[in-house]
């Protein structure tokens, strides 16, 4: 239970309104929402669509423009379209499970718009079949290197051609930027996000084999398994951040370090799309502006490198799903949306959004331009899809080459933890549920451990806290984690200042440069140790001591992400944990979606 | 007792199955094929979708003129009911199709409309070696040694990607036409389709891909007409050896009139959309060295 609740003060009142507002960007990284319009679909025929997360707010704009309008009015009846977020990896999955609970999932989609055409090679791979014929693309973007113009500067750019083995052979540089004269710098840091969610991720690792073997079509499965590019790849990904659902997360970590004048020093280069260059420059990183949000012009701007070897296009297609849940009404319904976007005038918005229209008829220009950080006139050579059979063999030789992780989960059991949910159950064992089945996203080489916190805890060293196990190879304590985590129980209070900072020392104490380094923290509550009268202090020495550690070339990054659960977390200081250590703060408030919450975690390793 | 229901199961099988023999045989000995009835629906390939969009008259389905092909070739297909805005020869390959599968042919009649060549296009950079090393009228010879990636839309279904393969597959001897069966031919074909992917075609056709994504490919085959009228002034066209012109007809199944008006507001939107009047000296394609090349591609790939 918790007994009292924490008011911010004026000072940290400030702090957080510094670190969580009118900078130009939430550094929210739930990733999969429904958007949909609310408007009444009346008697139209509803077409429902999952939509990667960056282009949820044009398709959105554009389903508004359609829905009630005569381009919406067929021989048949109306259509009504209800875009909802949903990223590349997360949907494809959803659609080789058949889409199950569309409470938490939403609505099963009609048309299904990932990043790229790939995803729907990989569903059809999974399953054996096809439920998701090639679609007509909507709009592209190539892959992209962005970098810190002084930092590519320091490449040779824009100037000298840079390509994936520039950037490997920094990576791997023991001197890392101190080899091409900026020991300021520190090391080079890579931000990637991961394949299975991300197409950024994906296109980027297939970038890394392409490099590898020196070939730009016909990547064959026996090529992932030469020595050498198991190497490549390996090398890679040891330079990694931490990888994550979305890019934003990096994005959004880039424009809060900007501030403070730190950018440099948190990631040298992240993979993401051009369109995603162009955002940050305009001071919105994420893409998206939240009411009373106002763009801030980056100190430190971006520039997008394409890649001397080639890259690869997203060509955000619009799939017309061909499987159960989807009637030929439909079907034909999604058409009619299918031929308004491409339409002249809808092309335009495309470009307005920063991405190049796929109708020849409207010609890329601004914002695509020097002026944004990116060329119109690039990329100049391009990398072939890989069969779907090969792409689904790169998403499993990833999961062994990925950097290791080192993890600890701090999990709060405090009292309000026992309250009951909409099923029924609490959101206690909802959570511990939805953590063990996360337990399986791990491979067996990376260490985990379990910290639970509440006060009064006795029999524990320190009545805050109980190491329940220790950070180790989860290979070898799987079921131990399992069984500590099941056998957990609502106690007492929240106190969450002091564990933050304890549990992120612990892991200072043993940090391992050759792993990602984090602290996974889930809380239903605010801070409360029964003493209201020190938190404004105790709040402010953390994210000292968390910025402290994250800040600098010399910096030992441990990584604090934090999930506010249920409907009585303290968002706003949750948030300014993440930031503090430029991890990033997931969304539970619905209990329901803890599942879904935990896999979005677990995928920044 | 099992025996006696296994015997009336067998015994109803081949009663069906006579009587759909019976229906096949009375079907092949009707000279004038499946009767017309009336003209229910407009087929048009994507590349032609432009002018469809103007018609009224009938309801308009929108495909690639050989996933048309492909439907019309099945024995459950009912070709007796649609107008088919397509390329020569298709209307005739259709015919081919049903007959090589024992079906009654439709005898589609096939007007030509609109037209316009065949062609390169690419980059002027490009154009500019391709006339620099081939000459003012490349042959395929010459411009597939010159290492270029050159993309055709999906030759399988897109009327004008199979037209393209075609004419790069006559240019391969200049001299006369190619034995197919020629190993050397064979490769020289494969490598010059596979020197771009179709999954690499965003955007439909290898010319709209090559606009908006001059990265994919050095020079897209197609019409010039799908330049379309948004044409970009750093892009120019080349004309390979020998000249072939995609025909646009017009067809009907036999008995069927063809609607006047129809045919009129398809012909004024085609213009609109960069096509010229049919070339009355342009030489017909022979349907079944077509499908042959078609049947080739899927070989190679």
């Amino acid at each position: 239970m918790n007994r009292s609740g924490w008011s911010c003060g004026a000072l940290v009142a400030g702090l957080l309104l510094a670190a969580c507002g009118g900078l130009g960007g939430s550094d929210e990284a739930s990733s999969d929402s429904i958007d949909g319009d609310d408007g009444d679909a009346g008697d139209c025929t509803v077409v429902d669509m999952a939509v990667s997360s960056e282009k949820i707010t044009l398709l959105t704009e554009l389903a508004n423009d359609f829905n009630g309008s005569d381009d919406a009015d067929t021989d048949t009846g109306c259509v009504f379209v209800r875009p909802a977020r949903k990223s590349s990896g997360a949907a494809a999955q959803l659609i080789v499970d058949g889409w199950p609970d569309p409470e938490i999932n939403g609505d099963p989609p009609v048309i299904w718009s990932p990043a790229a055409s790939g995803w729907g090679g990989i569903v059809n791979e999974r399953l054996g079949r096809t439920v998701a014929p090639p679609g007509t693309p909507f709009m592209l973007t190539p892959l992209v290197i962005a970098m810190p113009q002084p930092m590519a500067e320091a490449l040779g750019w824009p100037d000298a051609p840079i390509g994936f083995q520039d950037i490997v052979t920094l990576a791997n540089d023991p001197e890392g930027w101190a080899s091409v004269g900026h020991p300021e710098w520190g090391p080079f840091r890579l931000g990637k996000t991961n394949p299975n969610y991300s197409t950024s991720g994906l296109n980027f690792t297939i970038a890394e084999y392409y490099a590898a073997t020196g070939k730009t079509s016909g990547l064959t499965t026996e090529d992932l398994t030469r020595p050498e590019a198991v190497a490549f790849a390996s090398d890679v990904e040891s330079a990694v951040v931490h990888y994550g659902d979305i890019t934003m997360t990096f994005l959004n970590n880039w424009f809060a370090t900007d501030v403070r004048g730190t950018s440099l020093t948190y990631a040298s280069a992240v993979a993401v799309e051009e369109k995603s260059v162009i955002d940050y420059n305009l001071g919105n990183p994420d893409g998206e502006l939240s009411p009373g949000e106002t763009p801030r012009v980056p100190r430190v701007p971006l520039v997008a490198i394409y890649p001397s070897e080639g890259t690869l296009f997203s060509d955000n297609p619009f799939i017309i799903l061909d499987t159960e849940w989807v009637t030929p009404e439909q079907q034909a319904a999604a058409r009619v949306f299918e031929a308004y976007v491409q339409r002249p005038e809808n092309q335009e918005k495309v470009l307005s959004y920063g991405f190049r229209p796929n109708n020849p008829a409207v010609q890329v220009g601004d914002p695509i331009s020097a002026a944004n950080g990116v060329d119109p006139t690039q990329p100049r050579a391009e990398l072939e899809v890989p069969d779907p059979a090969v792409l689904v063999r790169i998403l499993d030789a990833w999961a062994q080459q990925r950097k290791e992780a080192r993890v600890l989960l701090v999990l709060d059991i405090s009292g309000s933890m026992g309250d009951p949910t909409a099923d029924g159950r609490t959101k206690l064992d909802l959570a511990k549920e939805a953590a063990i089945s996360a337990l399986g996203q791990f491979k067996a080489t990376d260490d985990v451990g379990l910290w639970v916190f509440s006060d009064g805890l006795e029999g524990a060293p320190d009545p805050n806290y109980r190491a329940v196990v220790p950070v180790g190879p989860i290979g070898e304590q799987r079921r131990e984690l399992e069984r500590a985590i099941d056998e957990q129980f609502p106690t007492n209070g929240t106190p969450l200042f002091d564990v933050t900072s304890k549990s992120y020392q612990s892991m200072l104490d043993g940090y391992d440069p050759d792993r990602i380094n984090a602290v996974v923290i889930l809380t239903d509550g605010v801070n409360d140790d029964g003493d209201a009268s020190d938190d404004d202090q105790q709040f402010e020495s953390m994210i000292g001591q968390l910025r402290a550690g994250s800040e600098g070339a010399a910096s030992r990054p441990v990584r604090v992400f934090t999930i506010s659960y249920g409907d009585g977390a303290d968002t706003v200081t949750l948030k300014a944990i993440a930031q503090a250590t430029a991890a990033a703060h997931y969304d539970a408030s619905n209990p329901a979606t803890i599942q879904q919450v935990f896999t979005a975690v677990i995928s920044n390793f | 007792m099992i025996v006696r229901r296994l015997m009336a199961v067998v015994i109803a099988v081949s009663l069906i199955g006579g009587a759909v023999l019976i229906r096949r045989e009375l079907e092949r000995d009707d000279p004038s094929g499946p009767s017309a009835g009336d003209i229910t629906m407009l087929v048009c390939a994507v590349e032609l979708a432009a002018a469809c969009g103007a018609v009224t008259e009938l309801p308009v389905t929108i495909e690639e003129a050989g996933t048309t092909l492909d439907r019309l070739a099945d024995a459950d297909a009912d070709s007796t009911s649609i107008l088919w805005l397509t390329f020569d020869p298709f209307p005739a390959m259709a015919d081919s199709l049903r007959t090589a599968a024992r079906l009654p042919a439709t005898t589609f009649q096939a007007e030509a409309i609109a037209s316009s060549p065949i062609a390169l296009v690419a980059p002027t950079s490009v154009i500019s070696t391709i006339g620099e090393t081939c000459g003012t009228e490349p042959t395929w010879q010459c411009v597939a040694g010159l290492d270029l990636r050159i993309g055709f839309a999906r030759t399988p279904t897109s009327g004008t990607g199979l037209l393209g393969l075609v004419q790069a597959a006559l240019g391969f001897d200049p001299a006369g036409s190619p034995a197919f069966d020629d190993a050397q031919f064979q490769v020289w074909l494969r490598n010059l389709v596979r020197s771009v992917a179709p999954s690499q075609l965003s955007s439909g056709t290898a010319i709209d891909t090559l606009q908006t994504r001059p990265s994919s490919m050095d020079v897209a085959v197609g019409t010039v007409a799908q330049l379309g009228n948004g044409r970009r002034s750093d892009f120019g066209v080349a004309y390979a050896e020998p000249m072939i012109r995609a025909d646009v007809v017009l067809a009907a199944p036999s008995g069927a009139e063809l609607p006047d008006e129809v045919a009129r507001q398809l012909r004024e939107g085609l213009v609109a959309g960069g096509w010229e009047e049919p070339d009355p000296s342009s030489s017909a394609l022979d349907a079944r060295t077509v499908l042959a090349i078609r049947a080739l591609w899927e070989q190679l790939r």
